[in-house]
């Protein structure tokens, strides 16, 4: 016969009443168990058909208001015994209401002689050996235990005093205590529980709302019942340390070059003006180099310039196209202004570095850096910014290959389509605009590109075409985390920082 | 950029057809024009100086007039108009007329170079010896038959503003007078004039008060416009004067017209001079204007031009430039595959003349193309003519390995492991104030650092040397959030270095910060050790003494080179209370910086 495993309560249940049947209460002293929980495993027993529930009449006891009060006063006749003791056992009636400081001491006297605690002696009390004693006190038990359930009903079984004697001497003492008949549950084996527990077919079954080692190594595990969860219920809310959102898309920019074969650069965010607008062919009157649009350095002020030949070809090509075939812009062009020091005005300064480095082709190049222009802050604008910048150098570069290239890339931005647009740039000619449908934001620009002029690639010593782009990074993290405020991610609320999810 | 907004009503006559606005759009577009969209413009008088000031309905306008600024404006009339964001590099297409010859070819409704032919009005413009130092370039046209109206004379004077902007470089190297041609007596002459050498009553009038017919020094010391621009004259013992035969003064350039030869909708003849130190400039803005009216109905002549050595010159010149383009290196930069004749018949929609010879394409660029150096430009011409949509895109072919930064990728490796600890990222701005960078964290003001010559706020005038305040400035707008806060960032420090090209030293460097009751020297330096045993360092603690912590609660702590010498890499503490005051902090806050710099440098 296998073995059937019982939770604990009805295992230790069934044991007790194969040594004999007992009622609810009893069992649950015995058992050191709640009332609620004995009859629990009881009914399950008796589901089973080996314990017998029986019902027997039996009468339970609560106190009343009255009798709460005399436990908390004191019963008047144990007062007036102690005073009369101090007084040597010995005290005239007549003296009594002094004693006792009250002016009806009948009720005192009564109960001193119905205890027999006292006798008359004439007009005298006079404690008797009883009273010496203080015997027969069966009803003040029987109250104080009764008080002691404060307010519950209490079956005579539950009770120490004996409840004749007690019943008896409080005959004629008014409501102390209130009575009624109740059922009782008398719980049995029935002869089939005892058969099966004779054969010892059962066992206790570990009932565990935390598995532990100790149920691992013990094995007890084997008959452990996992208590269910409300699997339903809320857990606590935590959050997970996160890199910072516009840097989780700036990983995201540098993986997608990097699996497209680039090569990464970094370049100084203090730049000559040489390498910011001269090598890059923006003419030294041109808006975007003055003032107000440019931050320039008061400490330092000056950069040092590449070698004089690189410096002349650059000064020829913007003076009159030098030997590139161009016109150039036609001016005068003043050394002293390219040594000027700026906060680079964008990453494509770190490209141009790049290229003139090593003009050499194939090479593919990109870089993500902090680019400065002097605005005001605000919802929109921030005096620094990241750009994504990047250059093909190539014999099959152009325009063709410079569109699929941003599509590759933007499709693995999230962009749905890609489409471009004419538009101009000092430096890259053809020039085209990118344009990105993300979500269900419709269309959104995100850069400038082009193909290098000659007046940028052939002064540096570059004969290959040069591709070159270069793209906005915060706009895509505003629209991907639904900012409407470029400033929240610089000055972050940490509650943001932490809800901001990974998976945007 | 500026926007310009052109009549569709004009747009449509000189066009030759009714065109519909989505196929205006697409065309503007694929020309690579920024198009704002369709809007009303409304247009005022101002009853004191007679200029029209133009406002956007629904646009906010403060009722004063552009010019004088007198408020006593009344409605003239208005125009529905496509906005347009000008493309600084076509002035050609900053007028409607420009616009539509340029559609018209897009469309192949006209192909092919514009052709003009000027005759001559006979009239000279006398250039006075001494120009060459003061400004020694003039050309000059006439425009006969032309009629005006409110809206046409508005959009030359836009016309006339945004070519100062583009071309002119905000009047720099050229700027433009247009004249009533009724109202002076040819020939002109271009001299020199002392400062207080002529009276007139400039464009608009001097100010309410003053006597209106002033003198060059007080134009440019009262009249709005002599403010502006009088600092494109400073240096100079005489101003540039343009007279006609009676003496007449028509303007002073570049800073102001003649009142009594402004152009109002009853001329019917005007006077074009552009002058400035930039000859290319002032030819291309002549064409451009020429050719304007001439496509808006005049009839230009041109004006024969005197120089004080003789030499003479009859402008404007419209004759083309002719180029020649390489149909191989057209279809390389495109990736197209294209004929030399389809490329010819592109350049043709661009309004370009081309005819194919031995294999090249001989181009012929009209005069009023400001924008083409280089035969890469047509080659964008022929782009553009082609259609961006058209280009297939497709990867270059040729295999390349791609290669990290190694200060990036340790970057990202600290981030990994700090995030992994639970803390989170912030980012700050790398411009910051000494202020906040340097007194509230107990260092000196002085302290060297990159000082921005011109910054835009008072809040961001220097380049950051550390991380610290960043970090602090985090916990200061977060004060309010659930503590304890466990942030870090990883960015760049500047500090000056002659050593360096560009006299500064980037420093990638890691900053790591706990704010909460119970932050404490512990914490901090466990992390600090944590991230070491990531990076393989072995450290060695010493007390520190900076300012910014509580002494005896900080250490700078070094990290063993292979040599067996120590360098130093960290430092840390509990922040010090006077600091947190003064960030406005109150909770404990511990700080960490490490360099990541100096791991890279010593690992390549």
């Amino acid at each position: 016969m296998s073995q059937i495993g019982l939770p604990g309560h009805e295992f230790r249940l069934f044991g007790l009443l194969a040594e004999g049947k007992r009622g609810v209460f009893q069992a649950a002293g015995e058992l050191n168990l709640d009332q609620s929980l004995v009859m629990a495993a009881a009914l399950s027993l008796q589901k089973r058909g080996w314990v017998a529930i029986a019902e027997e009449q039996e009468e339970v006891f609560t106190i009343t208001e009255a009798g709460r009060k005399i436990m908390a006063e004191g019963w008047p006749e144990v007062l007036a015994l102690r005073r009369i003791k101090e007084q040597g056992g010995r005290v005239a009636l007549q003296k009594l209401p002094g004693l006792l400081g009250k002016d009806d001491v009948r009720a005192e006297v009564k109960w001193l002689l119905r205890r027999g605690w006292c006798r008359r002696e004439g007009e005298e009390l006079v404690v008797t050996p009883e009273g010496e004693e203080e015997k027969g006190t069966e009803d003040i038990r029987f109250i104080g235990e009764l008080a002691g359930f404060a307010g519950q009903w209490v079956s005579a079984e539950r009770l120490q005093a004996n409840l004749v004697q007690a019943l008896a001497l409080l005959k004629g003492r008014g409501e102390l205590f209130k009575r009624k008949q109740q059922v009782k549950r008398i719980l049995a084996l029935t002869d089939e529980g005892q058969r099966v527990w004779n054969s010892g077919g059962v066992s206790e079954l570990v009932e565990v709302t935390q598995l532990t080692p100790e149920l691992l190594v013990s094995g007890r595990w084997r008959t452990a019942r996992f208590k269910s969860y409300d699997v339903t219920l809320e857990a606590i809310r935590r959050y997970p340390g996160k890199a910072h959102p516009l840097q989780r898309i700036i990983q995201e920019v540098r993986r997608a070059f990097l699996e497209m074969g680039f090569e990464e650069v970094v370049s100084p965010v203090v730049e000559t003006s040489f390498w910011d607008f001269d090598a890059l062919f923006q003419p030294q009157d041109h808006p975007a180099r003055e003032m107000q649009a440019t931050f320039y350095l008061a400490i330092p002020a000056e950069g040092r310039l590449p070698d004089e030949e690189l410096v002349k070809r650059v000064a020829e090509t913007h003076e009159n196209g030098g030997r590139t075939g161009s016109t150039g812009w036609r001016y005068h062009w003043d050394i002293e202004k390219a040594r000027r020091l700026v906060l680079r005005t964008h990453t494509t300064a770190t490209t141009v570095r790049a290229l003139a480095q090593n003009p050499k082709p194939p090479r593919k190049v990109f870089c993500v850096g902090k680019t400065f222009r002097r605005e005001n802050i605000d919802q929109t604008h921030l005096p620094e910014f990241y750009q994504i910048d990047g250059i093909i150098i190539d014999e099959q570069a152009s325009l063709a290959t410079l569109f699929g290239t941003l599509a590759e890339f933007y499709r693995k931005m999230g962009a749905s389509d890609v489409r471009f647009r004419p538009s101009y740039f000092p430096y890259t000619e053809p020039s085209a605009e990118v344009f990105c449908r993300l979500g269900n934001l419709g269309w959104v620009e995100m850069g400038g590109s082009g193909v290098f002029r000659p007046e940028v690639t052939e002064p540096l010593g570059c004969r290959t075409r040069v591709l070159a782009w270069g793209l906005g990074l915060e706009r895509l993290a505003m629209l991907r985390f639904g900012l409407d405020d470029i400033r929240k991610l610089y000055w972050a609320d940490i509650n943001w920082l932490r809800e901001a999810q990974l998976c945007r | 950029m500026p926007v310009i907004g052109l009549p569709t009503d004009l747009l449509q006559r000189l066009i030759g057809k009714r065109v519909e606005r989505e196929e205006l759009l697409s065309a503007l577009e694929r020309l690579g024009s920024d198009v704002e969209g369709y809007a009303v413009l409304s247009r005022y008088r101002c009853e004191r100086c007679d200029h029209l000031t133009e406002a956007l309905e629904h646009e906010d306008f403060n009722n004063r007039c552009e010019e004088c600024g007198s408020e006593r404006l009344v409605v003239s009339g208005w125009s529905e108009v496509v906005r347009i964001n000008l493309l600084p590099v076509r002035p050609d297409l900053f007028d409607a007329a420009g616009l539509a010859r340029a559609l018209k070819g897009f469309w192949g409704i006209e192909s092919g170079l514009p052709e003009f032919h000027f005759r001559d009005s006979g009239y000279r413009c006398r250039v006075r010896a001494g120009m060459e130092a003061i400004r020694p370039h003039i050309v000059c046209c006439v425009a006969r038959e032309l009629r005006l109206d409110e809206e046409l004379v508005k959009l030359l004077m836009k016309l006339q503003e945004n070519l100062h902007w583009a071309l002119g470089r905000d009047r720099r190297r050229a700027s433009i007078g247009v004249y009533d041609l009724g109202t002076v007596r040819p020939d002109f002459e271009f001299r020199p004039v002392a400062p207080d050498g002529v009276r007139f009553v400039p464009l608009g009038g001097m100010p309410e008060g003053s006597r209106q017919e002033a003198t060059p020094q007080e134009i440019l010391e009262g009249h709005p416009k002599g403010l502006a621009y009088r600092h494109l004259l400073t240096g100079l013992d005489n101003y540039p004067l343009l007279v006609d035969s009676r003496g007449r003064v028509l303007s002073m350039p570049p800073i102001i017209n003649s009142n009594e030869t402004r152009v109002t909708e009853k001329t019917r003849e005007l006077f074009v001079d552009v002058t400035g130190p930039d000859k290319y400039a002032i030819t291309k803005i002549l064409s451009i204007i020429a050719a304007a009216l001439s496509d808006l109905g005049a009839r230009v002549e041109t004006v024969t031009i005197e120089f004080p050595d003789g030499r003479t010159e009859k402008t404007p010149d419209m004759s083309p430039t002719v180029m020649s383009l390489d149909p191989e290196r057209t279809n390389a930069v495109l990736g197209v595959k294209l004929t030399p004749e389809e490329i010819a018949g592109l350049l043709a929609r661009m309004r370009e003349s081309a005819r194919v010879e031995d294999s090249r394409v001989l181009v012929q660029v009209p005069a009023f193309r400001a924008d083409i150096m280089h035969q890469q430009d047509l080659i964008e011409d022929v782009a553009i003519a082609y259609g961006y949509h058209r280009i297939e895109p497709r990867l270059v072919p040729t295999m390349t390995i791609g290669r990290p930064q190694p200060i990036e990728e340790l970057s990202e490796l600290c981030r990994r492991a700090l995030t992994g600890l639970g803390f989170l990222e912030t980012m700050s701005l790398e411009l910051t104030s000494p202020q906040e960078h340097f007194s509230k964290l107990s260092l000196p003001d002085s302290t060297p650092c990159v000082v921005v010559e011109n910054p835009a706020t008072a809040e961001q005038t220097i380049l950051r040397r550390h991380l610290f305040s960043g970090l602090l400035g985090t916990f200061r707008t977060n004060t309010t959030a659930p503590m304890p806060q466990n942030i870090f960032e990883i960015g760049d420090c500047f500090e000056l270095d002659e050593s360096q090209e560009t006299g500064v030293r980037t420093l990638r460097r890691v900053a790591i910060g706990s704010a909460g009751p119970r932050a404490g020297f512990a914490d901090i330096r466990s992390v600090v050790e944590t991230l070491a045993r990531e990076l393989d360092l072995v450290l060695r603690f010493e007390p520190d003494e900076r300012p910014f912590f509580i002494p005896g609660r900080a250490a700078k702590v070094s990290r063993q080179l292979t040599d067996g010498r120590w360098q130093e890499w960290t430092v840390l503490g509990e922040v010090h209370p006077q600091v947190l005051e003064a960030f406005g902090i109150t909770q404990p806050v511990v700080l960490a910086e490490c360099d990541l710099t100096q791991l890279v440098a010593h690992s390549s």
